[in-house]
């Protein structure tokens, strides 16, 4: 074992294979700042190149890349209220505020720094899970599939701040949304009238782009601000850094959310949108101050970023492991294996240990120095938020559009976007919760094809599992731990820093 | 008010300069086809994700219809509405020629069968350059489960066979099965992707699925999963020892005709075609093109070095649209028969 | 107003409901129907709560936004016109995108709005052209993406 660690360094640190692994490093982090562009993109109009290349190098390249693409979304994120990627919509929520209080290279600190070590601390436990990995697996049919996206579903009322009914409501809403398309268990066409554009429903990326991005973009105009921050902004090193230890401080949060992120990750079926937003909402429910949140608290920056950095190395043991892919960008690495004759499965974490770790220490390094590159750009990225609106909103909405367009080739999710655009800005003026929203789309698909699949195959009373009837007391206890909270204050939690 | 015109007319320019590029036309008739290609831009429409097998087979065809035709070659990956965003999107393009599709069979055809609104196409009308690699349907099992033949599924009672959604291949193809073995058998729906199935058969929640050995060659090569019989009257080359379901049970002739749907017209191929329209020189030039390719070894090797597999067979445009024609006719009479069998074995 | 405004957005809701529930009951199979009628069901009965907390004036006045709740005072029309003016921009952009493409809408429309915003001529020019330039560098020439190009100009 010491002698496959040590062959996977030799392999990392080789010239050529660190000079590919900071060029990805580099092109991710820019690809994940761009709105929308997830590294799929990036990766496809790789592809060419990629399979031409060496199978270390090519694998390297890949695995860089989206290791930081997250990171790099993160940003736009704090800064714009403009997410990169889908799943860092939850980071936006308290990021985007403290940027606008002009604690936007703190966030971008804390952000970083949670992601960097929640994508390096689950990869040195990876190789002890995977005697574990296939038995949880198969541990996790279809019930207890159900009562995990449900267990995701309660906290619709954790995320919605304010009103319960307005929460609900606006959870309901994003469940209504994910129904639009075509339900596959019974071939019926639902909301869409038989279009091919509504036919796999309302994608996910002009949603959130419009529910959060062009939403804020319309409030600014409103609110006649001149910059999104509130004051000067005037961002140092020693700010960014304030938000790495805020990490340091809040570590527990942080290791608590990487793990929920790792397991997840190696959990086939469950999107990386769904690891954030539970990690956000696990935040906001243990915190002391969970009014707070979404006011720009530091912890609702740690939690998501920790968990969509942890939820990858999870996907990637289960892709190398098992043979699985978690993610599209698995797919292709999953391609990439069998291209050169490597299967992957428990035969290649035998025979092929060295590669396999490579891939492991690849996504830390990745992570390591993509981070470093943010932390060191971070004081300068955060004065955008001092920066004359009008340029700011005029640049924003046509990076929006035109992420949109190229990640769906559809025009008429321009559409899309002003609609949610309208929608995100109504709600956000009268109360409603976006992120609830975003949770119902994301859970609702697979919520209904979890119960169906259940019903059949197990029938009715499927829930008296015990998997599932765990994760229901987890359900009762993460709802009523509000209330017993009051009833005992000993379970208060760390005082807060805001 | 005079700088202010100057001002509007300036931008007008400017606006008009921008558009200059995108007018226009060719103004002179290309003398040859291949005098037609040569500097174009072609745009190469892939109705599948990047990096699976039908992506990784069009990035070969593309470097190839770049080195013969002289042409740019454009790849546009086009997956909405489970591929049908980009069979459409090829049916609607110019019949200039510079827009291609690469697409699979097994969405081209059952769409159509099932009579999806959102499929605008008519599999007969398609301008078809060549197939590459029919895959045939293989009805796969757990090799740690209780059904290990033929004769295993028929004892059974209540079995439980896996489908992703209703109209696609996978669950028309478990159907098809339960019709053919007579069993006592429901299809269940909502196992959506390959993964997804290979997990339920080990899990025991479901006895098996119907799938191509290509999709689920991960899941072969690491034990997870065994092909028991091949949907259709010859073994597939693939998998050499596997029994045809012909050799298992006897097929009576109303049946046949299924089974011949299912290694014909459903099998699972990468398409490579053009929309209808295009010009019958541009056509027969492209068509010539792979002809070649089919023949050149180094194409052969690296198509199978992509796809992981040997890919043991290339069909002719000319074929490809013969069958499609034939098929088109009696299209109403398998949705007539599938009907049937959802309304019996949907679960 | 803005108890108006929840209101208004209550009955968006309420209709929202009612649409989906009618629509879910002409679905074919009852595993189709469930779930969107349920749903339906929850929304139509939160936004009746909704609107009637409205209506007799039971709900908390100022109801907080998830956003920096302090800030937050929507008053008169200033806002109103301000929100009206920007929709209309945006929605000019998509239109022109739809029409010309992103190649022709991206420099016209940056130029016009950062005038219209009172910026400089060559500035607004300047920066309409950089973001041309920026969009296209990291989109057609960077990820090899073809946005774009309009019904007018070849694109459908």
């Amino acid at each position: 074992m010491l002698e496959a660690y040590a062959s996977a360094l030799e392999t990392l640190f080789q010239p050529i294979n660190l000079a590919v692994l900071l060029a990805a490093v580099i092109f991710g982090l820019i690809v994940g700042v761009i709105p929308g562009i997830s590294g799929l993109i990036a990766l496809s109009l790789l592809l060419p190149f990629i399979f031409n290349m060496p199978l270390e190098i090519a694998l390297i390249l890949i695995i860089a890349l989206h290791a930081v693409v997250f990171t790099g979304g993160s940003i736009s994120a704090i800064l714009l209220n403009l997410p990169g990627t889908a799943p860092n919509a939850a980071t936006s929520l308290d990021g985007y505020p403290m940027s606008q209080r002009g604690e936007g290279a703190r966030a971008i600190g804390a952000s970083v720094t949670s992601s960097m070590f929640g994508g390096v601390i689950p990869v040195f436990f990876a190789l002890a899970m995977i005697p574990a990995i296939m038995p949880m697996i198969m541990a996790f049919g279809q019930p207890e599939m159900a009562a995990l996206v449900l267990l995701g579903l309660s906290f619709l009322g954790i995320l919605s701040s304010g009103s319960f009914t307005k929460g609900i409501l606006s959870g309901m809403l994003g469940l209504m949304i994910s129904f639009i398309g075509y339900h596959s268990i019974t071939g019926v066409h639902r909301f869409s009238y038989g279009t091919a554009f509504l036919f796999d429903g309302i994608e996910i990326i002009p949603l959130v782009l419009g529910l959060f991005g062009l939403s804020e973009l319309l409030y600014l105009f409103m609110k006649g601000q001149p910059t999104i921050a509130l004051k000067t902004v005037d961002a140092r090193l020693t700010d960014v850094f304030e938000g790495a230890k805020d990490v340091w401080r809040h570590k527990w949060l942080w290791f608590r959310s990487s793990v929920i992120g790792y397991i997840i990750g190696v959990i086939p079926g469950i999107g990386a949108e769904v690891a954030t937003w539970i990690c956000y909402g696990q935040a906001k429910q243990t915190s002391k101050y969970p009014e707070k949140f979404g006011t720009g608290v530091v912890e609702g920056v740690i939690a998501p970023e920790a968990a969509n950095n942890g939820k990858e190395a999870g996907s990637l043991l289960t892709t190398m492991a098992l043979g699985i892919p978690g993610s599209t960008v698995m797919v292709i690495i999953l391609a990439a294996l069998l291209m050169v004759g490597i299967t992957p499965g428990p035969t290649m974490m035998d025979e092929h240990l060295p590669l396999a770790l490579t891939l492991l220490l690849g996504i830390a390094l990745a992570n390591i120095v993509g981070g470093i590159i943010c932390l060191f750009a971070a004081p300068y990225l955060a004065r955008i938020a001092s920066v004359n609106l009008d340029f700011i909103s005029t640049g924003v909405l046509i990076l929006i559009f035109a992420g949109v367009f190229t990640v769906t080739l559809a025009p008429l999710n321009f559409l899309v976007v002003l609609c949610f655009g309208l929608l995100g800005l109504a709600m956000k003026l009268y109360g409603y919760s976006r992120p609830a929203l975003i949770l119902g789309f994301v859970l609702g698909a697979s919520f209904e094809n979890y119960i169906w699949l259940s019903v059949k195959i197990y029938g009715p009373l499927f829930f008296f599992r015990p998997i599932p009837m765990v994760l229901l007391a987890i359900i009762f206890l993460m709802v009523g731990f509000p209330y017993l909270r009051k009833a005992f204050p000993r379970l208060q939690g760390r005082s807060m820093r805001a | 008010m005079l700088k202010k015109r100057i001002k509007i007319i300036l931008v007008l320019i400017y606006v008009l300069m921008l558009a200059a590029p995108g007018c226009g036309s060719d103004t002179q008739q290309a003398a040859t086809p291949a005098d037609f290609y040569r500097g174009k831009t072609i745009n190469l429409v892939v109705s599948h994700s990047a990096g699976s097998y039908t992506d990784l087979v069009s990035r070969v065809l593309a470097s190839y219809l770049e080195r013969d035709t002289g042409a740019n070659v454009i790849v546009t990956n086009r997956l909405g509405a489970g591929g049908l965003e980009g069979i459409n999107y090829v049916y609607r393009s110019e019949t200039d020629g510079l827009t291609l599709g690469v697409i699979t069979q097994g969405k081209l055809v059952p769409n159509k069968i099932m009579s999806e609104p959102a499929a605008i196409y008519d599999i007969e009308d398609f301008s078809y350059i060549m197939n590459i690699g029919a895959c045939l349907y293989s009805f796969i099992v757990s090799p740690n489960g209780p059904y290990q033949s033929v004769a295993d599924l028929q004892a059974g009672s209540e079995l439980i066979i896996g489908g992703a959604s209703l109209s696609g291949p996978i669950t028309l193809g478990g159907m098809t099965v339960v019709e053919l073995l007579g069993l006592d058998a429901k299809v269940v729906t909502g196992l959506n992707s390959i993964a997804d199935q290979a997990l339920a058969a080990n899990r025991g929640e479901t006895v098996g699925w119907v799938g191509t050995i290509r999709s689920a060659l991960s899941y072969l090569d690491s034990g997870m999963s065994e092909p028991m019989f091949v949907l259709a009257s010859e073994r597939d080359p693939l998998v050499p020892h596997v029994p045809a379901i012909t050799e298992l049970i006897d097929i009576q002739d109303d049946d046949m005709a299924l089974v011949h749907l299912w290694e014909t017209g459903l099998a699972s191929t990468v398409v490579f075609l053009a929309p209808p329209g295009v010009p019958e020189d541009r056509l027969a030039f492209l068509r010539g093109l792979a002809a070649e390719w089919a023949q050149d070894e180094e194409f052969r090797e690296e198509i199978d070095s992509v796809t992981g597999f040997d890919v043991p067979t290339y069909v002719t445009g000319e074929t490809v649209a013969e069958t499609m024609s034939d098929l088109a006719v009696t299209l109403d009479d398998f949705r007539d028969k599938f009907a049937e069998m959802i309304a019996k074995y949907r679960a | 107003m803005k108890a108006k405004g929840r209101l208004l957005v209550a009955l968006f809701f309420l209709i929202l409901g009612i649409y989906g529930l009618i629509q879910s009951l002409a679905f074919e199979y009852w595993e189709s129907v469930a779930m969107p009628l349920i749903v339906s069901g929850v929304i139509i009965v939160m936004a009746t709560v909704e609107a009637g907390k409205e209506i007799y004036g039971l709900g908390k006045k100022g109801t907080p936004s998830a956003d920096l709740k302090s800030l937050i005072k929507i008053t008169g029309t200033a806002e109103l016109r301000r929100f009206a003016l920007i929709t209309v921009w945006v929605t000019a952009f998509i239109l022109f995108i739809y029409l010309f493409g992103f190649r022709i809408a991206i420099p016209v429309y940056a130029f016009f709005y950062l005038k219209w915003r009172g910026k400089h001529l060559l500035f607004a020019a300047f920066f309409a052209l950089a973001m041309l330039g920026f969009v296209y560098g990291v989109f057609e020439l960077g990820l090899k993406a073809s946005l774009f190009q309009g019904i007018v100009f070849g694109d459908r």
